[in-house]
């Protein structure tokens, strides 16, 4: 094989080590390649709303369709959070009049470990904007601008249970 | 009885490569925010290294011995077991780039050779960074942008390496070493 060749052939593997690099990374962290060959939406993984331990519901796909979608600019890095109002999510399965201020709503995401703990008077309020956002990964996450749940530390990603509790 | 692989002398040489890149690593800063520029200074080095003991695995043991070197100095950012790694790759990698590419001297294949080690170096920091969910700094900038920075720097530094080595070839110093042998 004569230089040039040699020289060809290392270019080659340097486009297809950084090919494979770039590709391995944008399926992992949801990028294009993730969004084109894994199909978006959370049908498959419904997320299991509990009223006092008792299942009540699950928010599929489907049930988004009923609801309208709101959304906030996120200070960090001013991208737009979009999703449905948890509150409105939660109604779709209870009924207000079992809700007082003080019920407690944890919306939790085991494979994260992590949860927000909240009350029916902070998720009731619209201007706190407590919604339920849609992931590149098509996975559920709870975002807000409410002190203290405003940061992206704080917002719970790969949300997997909603928990209400009178 | 059976020769060694490398002799002293050469063994010697690459002990000063190795030292030599660990303390480019720990003096030499260049004043850009760019994810591996240090590249430049490391990625030379080992391509001189490689020329100047020309045996397949002169790179690989130059990048190991700086990498335990800058281990126990407590150089990176994510633990010894990295350092120690991603030090060994650039010169693993750079070794088997010569394997094919063959020639340091020549300009392409010097920076061709720079590009893969430092690639190399590149892939255990992100592979690392994948296995302890710890993020690297590249990864806050951008995955591509730091790759790009990557391959300029090691491109950069086989070029400066092959230059040192043509320098040195001009200087006399391949023909003292062949007499030293």
């Amino acid at each position: 094989m004569d230089q040039k060749k040699r020289i060809a052939a290392a270019v080659v593997i340097i486009a297809a080590l950084a090919g494979a690099i770039l590709a391995v990374e944008s399926f992992r962290r949801g990028g294009t390649l993730y969004r084109t060959f894994i199909p978006g939406g959370f049908s498959s993984a419904c997320v299991p709303v509990f009223m006092d331990a008792a299942e009540i519901g699950r928010f599929c796909e489907a049930d988004s369709a009923k609801l309208k979608k709101f959304g906030f600019t996120d200070k960090a890095e001013r991208k737009i959070q979009q999703g449905w109002f948890l509150r409105d999510v939660i109604l779709l399965y209870a009924d207000e009049k079992n809700l007082s201020p003080e019920t407690r709503v944890t919306v939790a995401s085991e494979s994260r470990n992590k949860k927000a703990d909240l009350t029916w008077r902070d998720v009731a309020e619209r201007k706190n904007m407590i919604i339920l956002g849609m992931s590149k990964q098509g996975r559920l996450k709870l975002v807000s601008i409410m002190k203290g749940l405003d940061y992206r530390e704080q917002w719970v990603q790969e949300v997997d249970r909603i928990e209400v509790a009178r | 009885m059976k020769e060694k692989y490398f002799s002293t002398f050469q063994l010697f040489l690459l002990a000063f490569f190795a030292a030599l890149i660990v303390v480019a690593k720990i003096a030499l800063h260049l004043p850009l925010q760019l994810s591996g520029h240090s590249g430049i200074f490391w990625m030379a080095i080992i391509i001189v290294s490689s020329r100047v003991v020309p045996k397949p695995g002169a790179a690989s043991l130059v990048g190991l011995t700086s990498g335990i070197m800058a281990a126990f100095l407590g150089l990176g950012d994510l633990g010894a077991l990295n350092t120690l790694l991603s030090y060994a790759m650039a010169g693993v990698g750079a070794d088997l780039a010569l394997v094919l590419l063959r020639d340091p001297e020549n300009y392409f294949c010097a920076a061709l050779a720079g590009v893969i080690g430092h690639m190399a170096k590149f892939m255990v920091k992100w592979i690392f960074g994948m296995i302890a969910g710890a993020p690297a700094g590249f990864v806050a900038l951008g995955l591509a942008k730091a790759l790009a920075g990557y391959i300029l720097f090691g491109a950069l530094g086989g070029f400066l390496g092959a230059l040192t080595l043509r320098a040195l070839r001009r200087a006399g110093f391949f023909t003292y070493l062949m007499e030293k042998k």
